[in-house]
């Protein structure tokens, strides 16, 4: 009886308290109030309940203001929230009642004006004058519409061509450089200091750039692309900003460029020729992994428990310089030692193949170190089991903890090549040369055939090295430079262990799936490689890898299995690395594709060629979900963005390369009636992926080759790239650009490069 | 969540224990300061940092709701503001200097100078076990293979200290017994010996990666020492070998579980005086790992800490969740940090019951920095860190309060105190040589 009353009295002290909102709303912010009345006809009682709890809100700060501020600013505040009501229903209008364009910008502008000009009122501002209010107005309508585009599908004729060239004859960038004359004390340096070193000195260093530093270090190409990122803003007047009332003269900006083009486009690299030097490191996750089954014979994997390698300065796992090795690894290593010892003699056959043999010791010696052991190496090794074996031990239990020693030692886990003994350039010995070539083609240990061919002295010159390249390539085991190498270079080695979609809300996207797109990948670049591709292929054969549950993915009947094999593709949809599923879904964000993040990918990982960094708060563009209307609203946004100049210097590159991929949808699912037109600053046009390749084969053929140069040399020699290895990439861009750049000429002629057979101590610090 | 104390079956067993002796340490009437730094990333939205009530001297009354799993500690705890790092912000540069008050050269993988930690435990490594123990959850997302996202701890200033993430490999390090393995002082010195004859005949460029060789192999030879003189101990004490269970391998699949197997690990660390100085990452600097299983939370934690952008289109946000207003985004936010805090507190609460061989608790005699090298994550701010310094490093401290000091005030300073608290004869850090007073 009690418990009613109460029940009684609470709803009475409620319901009033509900009524109250109704009856402000409906006075005040009647759009809203035409919103409530719609949910509760319609009996969305959640969202009605949602909406009416805001209402409560914005009643009681309603009464805050009046209470505090009075009566005007209160009715700004209803009618300003009037305002976004009514906003919301001209929206809810175009998407479900197709309210035409035309019709919801009648609607609109008042609704945007009541907006704007409550907005400033209660933020304290001045009232905008008529002009700009009704340019803010036209502003709002665009964005607003935009937004809220159905989006049709694009016709594209079918007879439009894939790609047009660049007219004839158009202008080379440089060609204004001819003829410039200037003084680098008298013109660039003072004029660098003038007018940029208010903020780019050591000191202040804006944005990361210190140019005062930059020109203490020569030769200029040491910062190559930091230079040539100065010459493109001082070109584009980007810098120094607008704002700044100190601006060069025009002759001046041309002296700069003429400066930096003839210190770095023009640089004569012969005169600096250097083989560098291969640092000693340990061994990568990867190759341990990779070493341990080849020395062992079971491919057991320790390593994926390792802690994990960064991605080093090269942009690959096994630059020498982040390869650390510190009692977290050692740790690692002792354990792992202990379990593969046993694991193996857990395999009768295994332990077997390991301990037959005349001499099981120093065979296994001779294996793991990579080279015959030293004679005190051997000693030692020999008294460790001898020592066993005066323990109690039995043979077979002092063997193995003499191996597992062996696995722990300095000359297994690390890669140390024999000391130069003069400054001058020293030839690579024949043992280490084994090493470098096993773990640039297998991320693994030299076999026994490489090493004897080492023992006898055969990898000296180039046509004895060939048939082992011949035959380490032919070997199951060079599928490494693709899973590595390649997946390291496109970023493909992400997709699944970092990259990802929800398996929940995505069952499709299984590992499975992944790893066939990882694959595709891998196996067509490592085909491209054995059969010796020109470089153009990679963009445009039309052939891939697929197995049955890719193919299903890419809608490619009559493939069964679950084997990858190669495949001639017929439609246009698919072929080359740009269609990729791989490829398409490391440079998309998660469920939206990115035009920005694919173009960029294609300059900076593809050409090498890649654009300056943005410049400090640049507001992100960017689109709603992953279908159709979404990527049109996006090429909207991006060409809005294009018409600022200080953005269009490099959108202008950037953008139309990742529109002509919007083919493609996040994870690389190929989607048709998306615009996929694009256009070269240079004048050339094209539309979609095929058109696209085209074009890069057409106008960027060159700087595709060298990029591939460029990384397989740096991954050849595991460490970062110096400015003087430059060199070497050029020769052999130059040597091979009449053949159209053949991809396993180009591995060979790494090979055979001064920096992979020879080396040169470098210069202590300080001298 | 049953094994959250896989390893620790019963902590009225520790508890029972007679403290340190157990693992052969020296009985001392004092026990020796520790030092852990708990690093989260991504920073703390805008107004979580404040308590509600603050009462006479700035003594904690009341912590704000956000704090609500960390009121039962307030007296153990002093909440500070207007620290910043000068120097080193952002995800990657904030994260890599938070500890070394330098700024980062990302071309050199160069922190500016040694961290903190590492000065310490290299002063303190000829004592103990294991000079320092650095841990990281398994990074997750983009950036898990980012260098100066994932490092904290700088041995010298371009070497930073790896971190380990396995809680298997984390018990190894501390119990492993020495007659454990096949690894023994013979295998050690003949290995130490090989490095050496290598180092001989290398080319200079070499030796460096050598002495790194060398150096690990020393760090464990001195282990086993330490290894040996505490087998018969632990093969003695049945209520220690009992409690002591190795994790399973591999990673809990609960990401609770998971953080709070690697606090109970750092926690045994210390109690069992095998380290004195610990860095814990509770995750990698950048971390957009989902915290969906939060109640009320939707997205990942990088894309939650853009509070302001509700549009669910910033960088890593997955495009499906999207919050109806910034206020529901920053309370999600919010309640990732909250969450956080309830790993600390249980931190805090395990410390509290591991006690000394004199009585006092692990946190008495420990202090704790835990904190972001972010303030509100959606400014990307360095100014104003959410930091909370906590123990009592034996008397060097004087938890309870509200520290906010008017000015901003570097970072390095608090750790220069830190370094004093532990004994270390330091005068300065980084660029200061005033350490923080009053907290």
């Amino acid at each position: 009886m009690r418990l009613t009353l109460f029940i009684f009295l609470l709803a009475s002290l409620l319901l009033p308290a509900d009524e109250a909102i109704r009856v402000f709303v409906k006075k005040h912010i009647p759009n809203m109030h035409r919103i409530l009345a719609a949910l509760e006809e319609e009996g969305e009682e959640e969202d009605f309940e949602e909406l009416f709890e805001e209402a409560k809100e914005l009643r009681e700060e309603f009464r805050e203001i009046l209470r505090e501020d009075g009566k005007k600013l209160a009715t700004a505040f209803a009618t300003l929230h009037d305002g976004f009501s009514g906003i919301d229903i001209v929206g809810w209008r175009i998407e479900e009642q197709g309210l035409s364009r035309d019709e919801a910008r009648k609607f609109l502008t008042p609704l945007f004006k009541k907006v704007i000009v409550n907005e400033r009122l209660l933020d304290d501002r001045k009232p905008l004058s008529a002009e700009q209010l009704a340019e803010r107005i036209e502003d709002e309508l665009i964005e607003f519409l935009e937004d809220h585009d159905l989006g049709e599908t694009v016709e594209i004729p079918d007879d439009l061509p894939h790609y047009n060239p660049p007219p004839g004859n158009t202008p080379d960038r440089s060609a204004i450089l001819t003829g410039v004359t200037f003084d680098f004390k008298k013109d660039i340096v003072p004029h660098l200091e003038f007018y940029c070193f208010d903020c780019h000195d050591t000191a202040t260093a804006k944005g990361d750039l210190d140019l005062e530093t930059a020109l203490a270090q020569t030769p200029f190409v040491r910062n190559r692309l930091l230079w040539e990122n100065v010459a493109e803003r001082i070109r584009s007047h980007d810098m120094p900003p607008r704002k700044s009332k100190d601006q060069p003269k025009d002759h001046e900006r041309l002296q700069m460029r003429a400066w930096v083009h003839e210190v770095i486009n023009r640089f004569d690299y012969t005169a600096h020729a250097n083989p560098g030097y291969l640092p000693a490191r340990r061994l990568t996750r990867e190759e341990y992994n990779r070493t341990i089954r080849d020395l062992l014979g079971l491919d057991l994997r320790p390593a994926d428990d390792f802690p994990q390698d960064f991605s080093g300065t090269s942009g690959f796992s096994n630059s020498a310089n982040t390869l650390y090795l510190q009692t977290a690894q050692l740790d690692r290593y002792i354990t792992a030692a202990d379990n593969l010892i046993d694991q193996i003699r857990n395999h009768p056959e295994a332990w077997k193949k390991l301990t037959s043999g005349r001499m099981p010791l120093d065979t296994f010696l001779y294996r793991a170190y990579r080279r015959p052991p030293t004679e005190k190496e051997s000693t030692e090794a020999h008294s460790q089991f001898q020592r066993a074996l005066d323990q109690k031990k039995s043979p077979t239990d002092a063997l193995a903890d003499t191996f597992k020693f062996i696995l722990v030692s300095p000359s297994f886990l690390l890669r140390i090549e024999e000391a130069p003994t003069s400054e001058e350039d020293t030839l690579v010995s024949p043992y280490d040369l084994a090493s470098r070539l096993s773990y640039f083609l297998w991320s693994s240990t030299p076999d026994d055939l490489l090493l004897k061919a080492a023992a006898e002295n055969k990898l000296t010159s180039s046509g004895e090295r060939k048939p082992q390249i011949d035959r380490l390539l032919a070997d199951p085991r060079s599928l490494a430079l693709g899973e590595i190498f390649v997946g390291e270079w496109l970023g493909t080695h992400n997709l699944g262990p970092r990259i990802r979609k929800d398996p929940i809300d995505k069952p499709w996207c299984t590992e499975s799936l992944m790893a066939a797109m990882r694959n595709e990948t891998e196996r067509f670049f490592h085909h491209a490689l054995t059969e010796n591709h020109p470089v153009a292929k990679l963009l445009t054969d039309n052939h891939t890898f697929l197995n049955e549950e890719l193919a299903r993915f890419y809608e490619i009947p009559g493939i069964e299995g679950e084997h990858m094999r190669r495949v001639k593709i017929e439609k246009d949809q698919r072929g080359g690395l740009l269609g990729h599923a791989a490829v398409l879904a490391v440079t998309s964000y998660p469920d939206r594709t990115s035009p920005v993040l694919r173009g960029t990918w294609i300059l900076d990982t593809l050409l090498g060629t890649p654009p300056p960094p943005p410049p400090p708060n640049v507001p992100e563009i960017e689109a709603n979900g992953g279908g159709r209307r979404a990527a049109q609203s996006l090429r909207r946004q991006l060409e809005h963005h294009r018409r600022n100049p200080n953005c269009a210097s490099c959108h202008d590159q950037i953008d139309p390369l990742g529109f002509a991929l919007e083919s493609y949808a996040d994870f690389g699912q190929f989607r048709s009636g998306v615009d996929n037109r694009g256009a070269l600053p240079n004048g050339a046009t094209f539309r979609g992926p095929a058109g696209l390749k085209l074009a890069l084969v057409d106008t960027r053929l060159d700087n595709f080759a060298r990029q591939i140069i460029r990384k397989m040399l740096a991954y050849a020699l595991s460490r970062q790239l110096e400015y003087y290895d430059e060199a070497v990439v050029i020769d052999i861009a130059n040597r091979l650009k009449p053949k159209g750049y053949p991809l396993r000429e180009i591995l060979i002629a790494i090979t055979e490069s001064d920096p992979f057979l020879k080396k040169r101590l470098p210069k202590p610090k300080g001298r | 969540m049953t094994n959250r104390r896989h390893f620790l079956r019963s902590a009225g067993a520790l508890l029972a224990l007679p403290g340190l002796e157990s693992f052969g340490a020296v009985k001392t009437p004092k026990p020796p300061t520790r030092l852990a730094y708990l690093y989260f990333p991504n920073g703390s939205a805008d107004g979580s940092w404040k308590p509600d009530r603050v009462g006479p001297n700035n003594s904690l009354q009341k912590l704000n709701p956000w704090m609500a799993p960390l009121e039962g500690f307030k007296k153990d705890l002093t909440i500070t503001r207007k620290l910043w790092t000068p120097r080193g912000n952002g995800h990657a540069a904030g994260t890599a200097t938070w500890l070394t008050g330098g700024s980062y050269n990302g071309r050199k993988n160069d922190a500016g100078g040694v961290s903190v930690d590492q000065i310490a435990a290299q002063h303190f490594a000829k004592d103990s076990p294991l000079p320092s123990l650095e841990i990281s959850t398994e990074g997750e997302g983009y950036f898990s293979g980012s260098l100066p996202r994932n490092c904290l701890s700088w041995t010298s200033r371009d070497v930073p200290a790896i971190r380990e993430t396995r809680p298997r490999a984390i018990f190894d390090k501390l119990f492993r017994r020495a007659n454990e393995g096949f690894l023994d002082k013979s295998v050690v010195d003949l290995v130490l010996e090989q490095a050496k004859s290598l180092k001989r005949r290398a080319s200079v460029a070499d030796q460096r990666k050598i002495e790194e060789y060398l150096d690990s192999v020393r760090s464990i030879e001195k282990r086993l020492e330490f290894a040996e003189s505490k087998t018969n101990h632990i093969a003695a004490d049945k209520a220690l070998t009992d409690t002591l269970a190795r994790p399973k391998p591999g990673i809990p699949a609960i990401h609770e579980d998971y953080i709070q197997q690697l606090l109970e690990l750092t926690a045994l660390a210390f109690w069992s005086n095998a380290t004195r100085v610990s860095t814990i990452m509770l995750d990698h600097g950048q971390s957009n790992r989902y915290f969906n299983f939060v109640p009320g939370v939707k997205g990942t934690w990088h894309a939650l800490s853009h509070w302001k952008d509700s549009s669910g289109k910033t960088e890593d946000d997955d495009g499906v969740t999207s919050w109806k207003n910034p206020t529901t985004k920053k309370d999600q936010y919010n309640a990732v940090t909250r969450w956080h805090h309830e790993q600390f507190a249980y931190f805090l609460k395990r410390l509290t019951e591991l006690k000394n061989a004199d009585g006092s608790s692990v946190l008495d005699s420990s202090m704790l920095v835990y904190g972001s090298s972010l303030a509100d994550g959606h400014e990307h701010a360095e100014r104003d860190l959410p930091i909370i310094v906590a123990g009592r490093a034996n008397g060097a401290l004087h938890p309870g309060h509200y520290f906010k000091p008017s000015r901003d005030t570097s970072f390095s300073r608090l750790h220069l105190t830190a370094l004093q608290a532990l004994g270390v004869p330091a005068n300065s850090f980084a660029e200061t040589n005033s350490p923080l007073a009053g907290i």
